[in-house]
C-alpha cells in the first residue's frame, strides 16, 4: 500500500528519471528509428498529392469555389491535428509518469496550485481563440461560396432529382439531358460512376445550379465541384460553380432517396467554352429532329414502335420494372402478365402519363407522344404479353 | 494458478458450458458470414487489394 | 464528507417479493435498474447484429446479401435500436441503480411510475420488431428504408411498417419522459440532509441535466412523427409542398430533438467518467464547479444549434452562419469537460483496472471524434462532408467512446457493488483491448472513405472504395464478436467471483461505497448525515 502524504516525496519533483536510471531510457535505439520513420510517414501522408492518390482526401478541386472549400478543410484539419497531438501528449505523459506502479504519490493539492487555479480559465480562452480563428476563416469562405454572384452572364442549369436518375435542364438553350446509370456489364470498373448522358459544362463560365426534385429528397454531389445542396420537391435551392479545369468529374446522389439511392451517379464533363458551344448546337439539332419525328402525321407500325419502345423501356423503365418485365414486387410490380399491360389501353396510358400517388411510379408526361406510344406498345407486346395492340402518338395526345 | 476459494466445481462447470455456448455462437457467426469469406479470398487472390 | 449509516437487512421484516411478481410489479430501484440493464444488453446484441449484416454486405462491392430496401432498413434499425434500445435504457439503468444509493435516498421518488417507465420498453421493442417483420408477409408493404432520421417525403411512401415504428417511438418517448420526471423529483427532493446540490456527485448532476433535456425535446419528436402519421393517413400536408407544406419542416422538428439527443446520450457517460477517473487516479475530480457549469452550458447551447445537421437544405447565409458559430462554440464547454478529466489524472496515482482503461480510451478517442466535429461545423467544408462516410465515422467516434464505452466503464465499475463479486480482471482487460482495437479498425478508415467521395446509406459502391471497406468490415467482425466476451464476463460475475468489499475500489469515494456489496433490498432506510 502506498503512503498517502500531502507533502512531496522523493520521486515526484523529478518528472524524468535520474541519471542513474538512464539505462532504462524510454527511447532506446530501435524506438528512435521507429519514431523517425513515423514522422516521415506522417509527413508523406499529410502531403495532399499522396492523399488524393490513395483516396484518403478530397480529389483535386476543379472549380474556384471547390478550391476555397479544400483550403479551409485543410486548415481545420491541420489545426485539429495540432490540438489532438497536444492533448494526446499530455495524456500519454500522465499515463506513463503519474502511475501508482511507479510509486507516484497523488498530489491532493493540485487544485490549489497556480495551474490548478488558473487553467480552467486559460484553457477555455485558448479554445475560444482557436474557435474564433476557424470561424473567421470559415465565414470568409462561406460568403464566397454560398451566395450566387449577381452576374448577368451566369448560366442557369436546373437539376432535378428523380427516383433514381438525374434530369438536367439547360435553361438558356432549352436542352434537356436525362442522366441514368450504366449497367455493370457495360460500365465495368466505372459501375456506379458512369452515366449514359453526361452533364456537359463549360470552363471559365459562372454556372448556377437550381436544384429541385420530382419526388423525394435527393442531393447533387460532385466532390471536384464541392458545393452541395439538397434537392427538395416543391422548392428550389441554388449553388454556383466556376469550373477552372477540363476533365471528367464523377459524383453520386447524397441524400437517401429510397431503393436505388446507391445507383444515381452524376458525371460532369467540363469542356472549353468553344467545345461547349459546339455541343449545344448539336444537342439543339437533335432535339429539333426528335420533335419533328414525334409530330409527324404518320401511322406507326407495330415493329417500329416495338423497337423504339424497347430501347426507351430499357433506358427509363427497366431500373424498377426490370428488363425481364418481372419487376421487384411489392415495390415495383411486374408488367409481364399484369392486368395493366394486358387490359384496357386507357388505364395503361393513364398510369404511365400520370403516375400513381403514394408509390414510386412517377408521372411520365414529360416524354413526348411518340415516346409514350412506343413504350406502351412495347410493354403490351413484350415477354409473354401478346395483345397485338398498337398505340399511336395521336392516341397519347388525346389521353393527356 | 491456484483455484480461487469462491470457485465451486458446479460453478466452474456452469461457466465452462457458457463459454462453449458463446464460442460456438461466435464460430457460427464467423463461418456463416460468407461475404466475409468470399471477400477474403478476393483479397488474397487478387493481391491488388491488401 | 463523512457519514453515519445504519443499514440492516429488512428482507425478513415483510414479504420481500419473489418469482415473476418480483420483476413484473417491482417498485425497487435496484431491480428496475437491473431490468433496464438486461433489456439494454439484449438490444445491444440486436443492434449489433444489424450492424454486422450491414458491414458484411459492404465487405465487397456488389450486392451479395441484402436487397437495397432491406439494407436501408437494417441501417435504420441499427440506429434506432442502439440509440433508443441500448444506450438510453442502459443509462437509465445506471441512474436507477446508483442515484438513490449516491444521494442517500431509500428509493426513487415515484416507484410505481418507475415500474411503468421500464415495462413500456419491451412493448416498444416489440413494435419495432414488428415493423421489421411485417414486410416479409404478403401485403406487408415496403421496409422502412429512410434511415433513422425518417425524412419525408420518402417516409410518407413507406408501407405500414412506418406506422408500427411511429407507435414505438411514442412509447419510447413516454418511457423517457416519465423516467426523467422521476429522476428530477428524486434529485431535487430526496438528497440526504447536508447534501447540497453542489455536494451531489457529478453522475447525479449529469442525469439532472439529461432529464431536463429529455422533457424539453422528446415531445417535439413525438409531435413530428405524429404529423408524419397524419400526412400518411389523414390527408394533411405538413410536409408536402403540393399542399402548402414543406419537407424541411420535419427536419427541423426532428433535429430540434435530435441534437439535444446526442447530449442526452453523452452526459450520463460523462457522469460515469466523473466517478471512475477520480477513483483510479486517487485524486478528487478536478473542477467540480466548472464541470457542473460545462454540463449546463453544453445542454443550453446544444438546444439552439440543431440545424448543423441541415446545412445543405438551402438556408440563408445569416441562418447558416448563426448555426456554424453556435456549433463551433460548443467545443468550449465540451473541451473543458475533457480538460477536467485530464487534470484529474494529472499528478494522480493511477492504476489501470478495466473501468479506467475504458475511461482513458474515451478521453483520447472522444477528443478525436469531437475534433472531427469541429471540422464538420465549418459550413463550406460540410458541403463536402454532409451525407458522406466522414459523418458516419465522426458520430461513431463520439457515440461509441462518448456514450457506449462510458456505459461499459460504469458497468465494470459498479458490477462489484451490484453483484457482490469482483469481475475477472484479466478477462475485463482482454475485452477492453479487443473491443477498442476492433472499434478503431472499423471506423478509422471510414473517414478516408468519406473524404474520397463515398456517400452514406448506400448498399453498393464503386470498386475504388473497396480496400477501406474491407478493412472496416474486418474490424467490425472483430469488434462485434468481442461483445460476446462482455456477455460472458457479466454472467460469470453474477454467478460468482472474489468477494467484493463495500469499498470495492481503493480510491472509491461516495455514499454508495458505504453500503454492502451487494446492497440490501432496501437501503438508506435511515438517511445518512452529510457533513
Amino acid at each position: 500500500m502506498t503512503r498517502m502524504t500531502n507533502h512531496r516525496t522523493t520521486r515526484n519533483h523529478l518528472p524524468y528519471l535520474s541519471p542513474a536510471d538512464r539505462s532504462q531510457s524510454p527511447l532506446p535505439g530501435h524506438w528512435r528509428r521507429l519514431a523517425r520513420y513515423l514522422v516521415a510517414g506522417i509527413a508523406l501522408a499529410v502531403s495532399s498529392v499522396a492523399q488524393a492518390e490513395y483516396g484518403i482526401n478530397f480529389p483535386e478541386p476543379a472549380a474556384g469555389v471547390a478550391q476555397e472549400i479544400y483550403d479551409i478543410h485543410m486548415l481545420t484539419m491541420q489545426i485539429t491535428t495540432v490540438l489532438l497531438v497536444i492533448v494526446f501528449a499530455f495524456v500519454f505523459y500522465s499515463l506513463y509518469f503519474h502511475r501508482k506502479s511507479r510509486g507516484y504519490v497523488p498530489d491532493q493539492n493540485f487544485h490549489k496550485s497556480w495551474f490548478g487555479q488558473w487553467s480552467w480559465v486559460i484553457v477555455p480562452i485558448m479554445v475560444l481563440g482557436v474557435d474564433l480563428t476557424i470561424a473567421g476563416k470559415a465565414d470568409a469562405v462561406l460568403k464566397k461560396v454560398w451566395e450566387v454572384p449577381q452576374d448577368k452572364e451566369i448560366m442557369d442549369i436546373k437539376v432535378t432529382g428523380h427516383q433514381w436518375w438525374w434530369e438536367f435542364d439547360y435553361l438558356d438553350s432549352g436542352i434537356k439531358v436525362e442522366s441514368r446509370y450504366v449497367p455493370k456489364d457495360e460500365a465495368g470498373d466505372l459501375y456506379l460512376r458512369e452515366v449514359d448522358h453526361r452533364l456537359v459544362l463549360p470552363t471559365y463560365t459562372k454556372i448556377r445550379f437550381l436544384h429541385t426534385s420530382a419526388d423525394v429528397l435527393h442531393a447533387f454531389w460532385v466532390p471536384e465541384l464541392a458545393v452541395k445542396k439538397d434537392a427538395i420537391p416543391g422548392y428550389v435551392t441554388e449553388t454556383w460553380v466556376d469550373l477552372d479545369r477540363e476533365g471528367v468529374f464523377r459524383g453520386q446522389c447524397a441524400e437517401l432517396c429510397g431503393t436505388w439511392h446507391s445507383r444515381m451517379p452524376i458525371v460532369v464533363e467540363a469542356v472549353s467554352p468553344q467545345r461547349f458551344a459546339m455541343w449545344t448546337e448539336e444537342q439543339q439539332a437533335l432535339k429539333l429532329a426528335a420533335a419533328a419525328e414525334a409530330s409527324a402525321d404518320k401511322e406507326w407500325g407495330l415493329d417500329e414502335l416495338f423497337h423504339k419502345g424497347k430501347e426507351l423501356y430499357e433506358s427509363k423503365c427497366a431500373a424498377c420494372h426490370q428488363v425481364t418485365g418481372m419487376g421487384l414486387p411489392p415495390a415495383f410490380p411486374a408488367l409481364n402478365g399484369s392486368k395493366m399491360a394486358t387490359g384496357p389501353i386507357a388505364d395503361h396510358l393513364h398510369i404511365v402519363l400520370n403516375g400513381k400517388q403514394g408509390t414510386a411510379m412517377q408521372a411520365w408526361n414529360s416524354l413526348n407522344d411518340l415516346e409514350i406510344a412506343a413504350i406502351v406498345t412495347y410493354e403490351r407486346n413484350a415477354w409473354d404479353n401478346n395483345t397485338g395492340d398498337v398505340v399511336q402518338p395521336a392516341d397519347v395526345k388525346q389521353a393527356r | 494458478m491456484t483455484i480461487p476459494e469462491y470457485q465451486t466445481p458446479e460453478l466452474r462447470k456452469k461457466n465452462l458450458r457458457l463459454v462453449w455456448l458463446l464460442v460456438g455462437f461466435a464460430l457460427f457467426i464467423f463461418f456463416t458470414s460468407f461475404p466475409f469469406w468470399t471477400g477474403l479470398f478476393h483479397l488474397v487472390g487478387n493481391q491488388a487489394a491488401g | 464528507m463523512s457519514t453515519t449509516t445504519l443499514t440492516h437487512d429488512e428482507a425478513h421484516h415483510h414479504d420481500a417479493p419473489h418469482g415473476w411478481r418480483r420483476w413484473l410489479f417491482s417498485t425497487n430501484h435496484k431491480d428496475i435498474g437491473t431490468l433496464y440493464l438486461i433489456f439494454a444488453l439484449t438490444m445491444l446484441f440486436l443492434g449489433g447484429a444489424s450492424a454486422m449484416l450491414i458491414r458484411l454486405e459492404l465487405f465487397q462491392p456488389g450486392i451479395q446479401l441484402l436487397d437495397p430496401d432491406l439494407y436501408n432498413n437494417l441501417v435504420t434499425n441499427h440506429a434506432l435500436i442502439m440509440i433508443f434500445g441500448a444506450v438510453m435504457p442502459a443509462a437509465a439503468g445506471l441512474a436507477n441503480w446508483m442515484i438513490p444509493l449516491m444521494i442517500g435516498a431509500p428509493d426513487m421518488a415515484l416507484p410505481r411510475m418507475n415500474n411503468l417507465s421500464f415495462w413500456i420498453l419491451p412493448a416498444a421493442a416489440s413494435m419495432l420488431l414488428l415493423s421489421f417483420i411485417v414486410p416479409f408477409f404478403p401485403g406487408g408493404g415496403t421496409q422502412i428504408n429512410t434511415g433513422w432520421t425518417l425524412y419525408p417525403p420518402l417516409s410518407t411512401q413507406v408501407g405500414m411498417s412506418m406506422d408500427f415504428l411511429i407507435f414505438a417511438i411514442h412509447l419510447l418517448g413516454i418511457s423517457s419522459v416519465l423516467a426523467s420526471i422521476n429522476i428530477i423529483v428524486t434529485l431535487l427532493n430526496m438528497r440526504a440532509p447536508g447534501m447540497t446540490l453542489m455536494k451531489m456527485p457529478i453522475f447525479c448532476w449529469s442525469w439532472l441535466v439529461t432529464a431536463f433535456l429529455l422533457i424539453l425535446v422528446v415531445p417535439v419528436l413525438a409531435g413530428g412523427v405524429t404529423m408524419l402519421l397524419f400526412d400518411r393517413h389523414f390527408g394533411t400536408s405538413f410536409f408536402d409542398a403540393a399542399g402548402g407544406g414543406d419537407p424541411v419542416l420535419f427536419q427541423h422538428l426532428f433535429w430540434f430533438f435530435g441534437h439535444p439527443e446526442v447530449y442526452i446520450l453523452l452526459l450520463p457517460s460523462i457522469g460515469v467518467l466523473s466517478q471512475v477517473i477520480p477513483t483510479f487516479s486517487r485524486k478528487p475530480l478536478f473542477g467540480y464547479h466548472s464541470m457542473v457549469g460545462a454540463m449546463l452550458a453544453v445542454a443550453t447551447i446544444g438546444m439552439v444549434v440543431w440545424a448543423h445537421h441541415q446545412y445543405t437544405i438551402g438556408m440563408s447565409i445569416g441562418a447558416v452562419t448563426y448555426f456554424m458559430i453556435g456549433t463551433i462554440i460548443i467545443s468550449i464547454p465540451v473541451g473543458l469537460m475533457i480538460f477536467n478529466f485530464i487534470a484529474t489524472m494529472w499528478r494522480g496515482s493511477m492504476t489501470f483496472e478495466t473501468p479506467m482503461l475504458f475511461a482513458v480510451a474515451i478521453v483520447l478517442m472522444f477528443t478525436f471524434g469531437g475534433l472531427t466535429g469541429v471540422m464538420l461545423a465549418v459550413v463550406p467544408a460540410d458541403m463536402q462532408y454532409q451525407d458522406s462516410m466522414f459523418v458516419v465515422a465522426h458520430f461513431h467516434y463520439v457515440l461509441l467512446p462518448g456514450a457506449v464505452f462510458g456505459l461499459f466503464a460504469g458497468v465494470f465499475y459498479w458490477l462489484p457493488k451490484w453483484t457482490g463479486h469482483m469481475y475477472d480482471e484479466r478477462l475485463g482487460k482482454l475485452f477492453f483491448w479487443i473491443n477498442v482495437i476492433g472499434f478503431n479498425i472499423t471506423f478509422f478508415p471510414q473517414h478516408f472513405l468519406g473524404l474520397a467521395g463515398m456517400p452514406r446509406r448506400i448498399v453498393d459502391y464503386n470498386m475504388m472504395f473497396t480496400e477501406f471497406n474491407m478493412v472496416s468490415s474486418l474490424g467490425a467482425m472483430i469488434f462485434g464478436l468481442s461483445h460476446l466476451l462482455l456477455l460472458y464476463i457479466i454472467i460469470k460475475t453474477v454467478r460468482g467471483g472474489r468477494k467484493a468489499e463495500k469499498r470495492s475500489w481503493e480510491g472509491a469515494k461516495g455514499l454508495e461505497w458505504e453500503l454492502d456489496s451487494p446492497p440490501a433490498f432496501h437501503t438508506w432506510t435511515v438517511a445518512p448525515q452529510i457533513k
